[in-house]
């Protein structure tokens, strides 16, 4: 008999996702292993258990909080003119208690996230400059905002570590960036950067941005240190449902991207951590 | 007021971008048990499904003009809603875990048995949604939702791609990694009349 396929393997199976050879040996395995065809039983046992965990009713009271909400939001509209000015803060600091606080973000990100940033960061920093040095050469001419000291021509390569020698590329996708996507539209922002392959003359579809968002390389430069990290190249852009600006942040550790999707509040100083508005890691993009 | 009532999610977008008052009201009111399952199922705690429910529905009451009808606004406050939960769900994974997680899951169960009346016939039924939660707490965030979506909440898999934004066949394989997952911990929920045979069966497909 041939050995058990893993229990991924079988629900990929399920799934019809194997390729065919593959799944020819799964399928006349399992004919012959009645472990294996249990155990893909169980696995449609697992939807089943899913779908009877049972779920409570709206509440009423959270009826009337989403009412009162959406209320409250529509008068301030109407206050402001009917259009949703600065008074469109995001959500999660509106003034209901029940909405989490953000210091509990920033407490999370803090205690949990960081140490595993700290120790992949160490790797990241000998990779880093090189792509550093790439998105510098290629957007010289860059110094709208930026306090860091402008690159030297042949020089950025000899010093990869100097962190003030370091600007990064700034573009802006015109993305709107989303928790649950963020894998997929950071692999298309770094598709889309002049990263990986350094192409001469090259169509780049993101141009460099001449006047980039004031404050960018001061936060990338202070969140690359926070992280010990470098971050290489930012797409201004939005989170969420379109109307948050935020900054996609992009620092090549091996040969992936640690991308952070940050609050533009982080140029203004103060928890530099705590403006991470999420975080996810994507393959370098190939030639 | 009557007549708001009838109209279609798309007209009462529009309205609503052009400054009428009542319109997202109505939305909210057609929608929000819908959307109310889905938050949830995805947090497993009616209180932080009422807190990404609440910014879910702000960040739609705002991005409302962005709105293109390119997909139905059904799918379109949908995603709103998963990405609220996805920032909650994010937020608290990377917040450190205690040692007393079991302990706290115990006063959780019975604070929440106690909140409902804490009818007996009750209890088995939290047990069942504290494991279910507690195992999907388990799993990366993207398999979980793809799961919630299409396995709890019994979204076709083109449904589900569309409010998660990605193709159909990574909600496939998102869903199947995460029953694999899954499996071990779950499998005695649907079948306690015969644990020998979920044991015996979860053993030799996966030797090591």
């Amino acid at each position: 008999m041939t050995s058990h396929p893993d229990v991924e393997a079988l629900a990929f199976f399920a799934e019809e996702l194997l390729e065919p050879g593959e799944e020819r040996t799964v399928a006349s395995h399992i004919e012959t292993c009645a472990t294996c065809a249990t155990t893909l039983e169980e696995l449609t046992g697992v939807t089943e258990a899913l779908a009877a965990a049972p779920a409570p009713e709206l509440p009423r009271d959270v009826a009337d909080l989403l009412d009162r909400r959406v209320a409250e939001a529509a008068r301030e509209r109407a206050e402001n003119g009917g259009a949703p000015g600065p008074a469109a803060a995001p959500a999660a600091s509106g003034p209901t208690a029940g909405v989490t606080p953000i210091s509990r973000r920033r407490r999370g990100f803090g205690g949990a996230g960081l140490p595993r940033l700290m120790m992949v960061a160490a790797a990241a920093a000998v990779v880093a400059g090189g792509g550093a040095a790439l998105f510098n050469g290629l957007a010289p001419q860059e110094e709208a905002g930026v306090a860091a000291p402008l690159l030297q021509d042949g020089q950025e390569e000899a010093v990869p570590d100097t962190a003030q020698a370091y600007t990064p590329q700034v573009v802006r996708s015109g993305t709107v960036y989303t928790g649950a996507g963020l894998a997929e539209q950071a692999a298309r922002t770094l598709d889309l950067s002049p990263v990986g392959a350094p192409q001469e003359d090259g169509a780049e579809p993101l141009a460099a941005e001449e006047s980039p968002p004031p404050g960018v390389a001061e936060c990338a430069g202070r969140l690359g240190e926070a992280l010990d990290t470098r971050f290489s190249l930012v797409d201004d852009a939005h989170y969420g449902d379109g109307t948050t600006p935020a900054w996609a942040m992009f620092a090549l550790d091996g040969d992936e991207y640690d991308v952070y999707v940050v609050d533009p509040l982080c140029a203004q100083g103060g928890d530099t951590e705590g403006s991470v508005i999420t975080q996810e890691r994507v393959p370098e993009p190939g030639p | 007021m009557d007549a708001v009532h009838e109209l279609p999610d798309r007209e009462l977008l529009t309205r609503h971008a052009q400054g009428d008052e009542q319109a997202f009201g109505v939305l909210v009111r057609r929608h929000r048990e819908r959307l109310w399952a889905v938050a949830v199922r995805m947090m497993g705690d009616p209180e932080e499904a009422s807190d990404a429910l609440q910014d879910a529905f702000l960040s739609a009451f705002r991005a409302a003009e962005r709105f293109r009808g390119e997909s139905q606004v059904t799918t379109w406050l949908h995603r709103i809603v998963v990405n609220a939960c996805h920032d909650r769900l994010r937020r608290r994974k990377v917040r450190p875990a205690t040692p007393t997680e079991d302990a706290t899951l115990d006063v959780v169960a019975n604070e929440r048995l106690g909140r409902a009346g804490g009818a007996p016939d009750h209890a088995s039924q939290t047990e069942a949604r504290l494991d279910v939660h507690a195992a999907l707490d388990l799993l990366p965030l993207d398999q979980r939702m793809a799961l919630t979506l299409v396995d709890m909440l019994g979204y076709r898999v083109e449904e589900a791609a569309q409010i998660l934004d990605v193709a159909t066949g990574t909600v496939k394989s998102r869903c199947a990694r995460g029953r694999a997952k899954l499996l071990p911990s779950l499998a005695h929920l649907r079948n306690p009349r015969d644990p020998r045979d979920v044991t015996s069966g979860r053993g030799g497909a996966n030797p090591s």
